[in-house]
C-alpha cells in the first residue's frame, strides 16, 4: 500500500481508535487496517500504548502533604486581593444568557436611539440675532469705519492706546487708505506734525508708504 | 456543590468555597504536573502557584471550559515557563531513563524491563519515563488524553491548537513511544 494512500487512512486512526467516525468511515478504515501491516502496526501501538500507560501511577506523597498544601494555598488566597469580576461576567456565570427575545429587542433600541440622534442633528440651525438690512443700510461709512473701531479689530485690548494725547496722531492717519474718499476734514496733516510725533505714529500704526 | 456554584461563592467573597475547589482538584492537578516534569517539590510549586493565579484571576474565568480544564492551562503554562527558565528537563537520553527505573536500580538484569516482568510493571515504568523524553506539546497532549481522560477537544482548548493537530500530535507521541520501546528491546 503507498504511503500517499496511507495517509488518508493515517489521519482518522485516532477517530477510528476512539470509535469517533462515521460508520461508513470505520467500516473502510478496518478493511484497510486487514490489508495494510504499516497501518496496522500504527493502530496496534495507538491501542497498546494508552492502556500501558494507564495503569502507571503517580506515587501518593500522603496526606501530610495534601493537608500541608491546602493550607499554603489557603494562606496565599487569603493574603491576595479578592478576585473581581465585571457585572457582564457576573450575569454569565449566575447563568444568565441572552434569550432569543433579546436580540431583537436590541435591535429595535438601537434603531430608537439611530432616529433620535438623526432627528436632533438634522434640526434647522438656531441663528443669531443679528442686524436686519434695512438697519446695516441705515449706517453711514464713518460709523462703520471710526479709526478708533479698526484699532480696537487690530490692535489687542492691553495693547490699544488711552492716552488723550495720541488721539491727534492717530487723527492723522491717512483715513483714505481705508475708507477711500470718506476721511475726516478735520484731521491734521502728517506734514503738520514734529518729527518725533510722525516717529511715534509710525511706531503705533506701521508705515502706509 | 458543584464547580460553578463553588466559584460564583468565591467571587462573592466566600474563600472558604475556593477552599472546597481546591480540595476537588488538587490531587489530579498534582498528577498531571507530576507526570509533566517528574519532580516533586516543584510540581507541589507549581500546583500551588496555579491555584493561587486562578484565584486572582477567577474574574476572568468565562466558563467556556471546565474550570478543570482552565486550571490545567494555566499548570500547562507554568510548566513551560520552568522549561523556558531552563529548569526543567526538556530532554533525557535512553541511558538516563533506564538508570531512572527502579527494576534496573534494584539490581535486576534490566530483561524484566524490557520483556515486562511478570505482572509487567517494568514495561510500563519504562514507558512512562520515555514520555519525558518526548517534546513538550506531544507529553502535554499524552498526558492529558491518557492520564486526565480529557476529550480533544478540552486539549485543543488548553494547548491553543485546533483538535485536529491535537489528534495528530497525540497519533505521532503514541507511535513514537512504541518505535522507543523497541528500540530498546532490540
Amino acid at each position: 500500500m503507498s504511503p500517499w494512500r496511507c495517509r488518508w487512512y493515517r489521519r482518522r486512526l485516532v477517530d477510528y481508535r476512539e470509535g469517533a467516525l462515521p460508520r461508513g468511515q470505520q467500516q473502510r478504515v478496518e478493511a484497510h487496517l486487514n490489508l495494510c501491516p504499516a497501518c496496522g502496526e500504527e493502530i496496534a501501538a495507538l491501542r497498546e500504548v494508552p492502556l500501558t500507560l494507564q495503569a502507571t501511577v503517580v506515587p501518593d506523597p500522603g496526606a501530610q502533604f495534601w493537608r500541608q498544601q491546602q493550607e499554603a494555598i489557603g494562606r496565599a488566597i487569603r493574603n491576595a486581593p479578592a478576585p473581581r469580576t465585571s457585572w457582564w461576567r457576573a450575569r454569565r456565570a449566575d447563568g444568565w444568557r441572552l434569550e432569543w427575545w433579546r436580540y431583537p429587542l436590541a435591535a429595535a433600541a438601537s434603531v430608537l436611539i439611530a432616529v433620535a440622534v438623526y432627528h436632533f442633528a438634522a434640526s434647522p440651525p438656531v441663528t443669531a440675532p443679528g442686524a436686519s438690512e434695512e438697519e446695516l443700510a441705515a449706517l453711514d461709512t464713518d460709523s462703520l469705519l471710526s479709526l478708533r473701531d479698526l484699532m480696537q479689530t487690530l490692535v489687542p485690548a492691553d495693547e490699544q492706546i488711552t492716552d488723550d494725547g495720541d488721539d491727534a496722531l492717530l487723527a492723522a492717519l491717512p483715513l483714505d487708505a481705508f475708507a477711500g474718499s470718506a476721511g475726516s476734514a478735520a484731521a491734521p496733516q502728517t506734514d503738520e506734525l514734529s518729527d518725533s510725533e510722525l516717529e511715534k505714529l509710525y511706531t503705533l500704526v506701521g508705515d502706509f508708504g | 456543590m458543584d464547580d460553578a456554584a463553588l466559584i460564583r461563592g468565591a467571587l462573592a467573597g466566600r474563600r472558604e468555597d475556593f477552599d472546597a475547589l481546591v480540595e476537588h482538584h488538587q490531587r489530579p492537578l498534582y498528577a498531571f504536573i507530576y507526570r509533566m516534569i517528574h519532580d516533586h517539590d516543584q510540581s507541589a510549586d507549581i500546583m500551588q502557584v496555579t491555584f493561587l493565579q486562578a484565584y486572582t484571576h477567577l474574574g476572568r474565568f468565562a466558563g467556556r471550559a471546565s474550570f478543570k480544564t482552565w486550571l490545567y492551562q494555566i499548570a500547562l503554562n507554568q510548566c513551560r515557563a520552568l522549561y523556558r527558565a531552563g529548569r526543567g528537563q526538556q530532554h533525557v537520553s535512553l541511558e538516563e531513563v533506564e538508570e531512572a527505573v527502579p527494576l534496573r536500580a534494584a539490581g535486576g538484569s534490566g530483561s524484566e524491563i524490557v520483556d515486562g516482568g511478570p505482572d509487567g510493571s517494568g514495561r510500563r515504568l519504562l514507558l512512562e519515563r520515555l514520555i519525558v523524553r518526548l517534546p513538550l506539546r506531544q507529553r502535554a497532549v499524552v498526558t492529558l488524553r491518557v492520564f486526565s481522560d480529557l476529550p480533544f477537544k478540552d486539549i485543543a482548548h488548553i494547548e491553543g491548537i485546533s483538535e485536529n493537530s491535537a489528534k495528530v500530535n497525540y497519533h505521532h507521541a503514541i507511535v513514537r513511544l512504541r518505535r522507543w520501546l523497541h528500540e530498546d528491546e532490540s
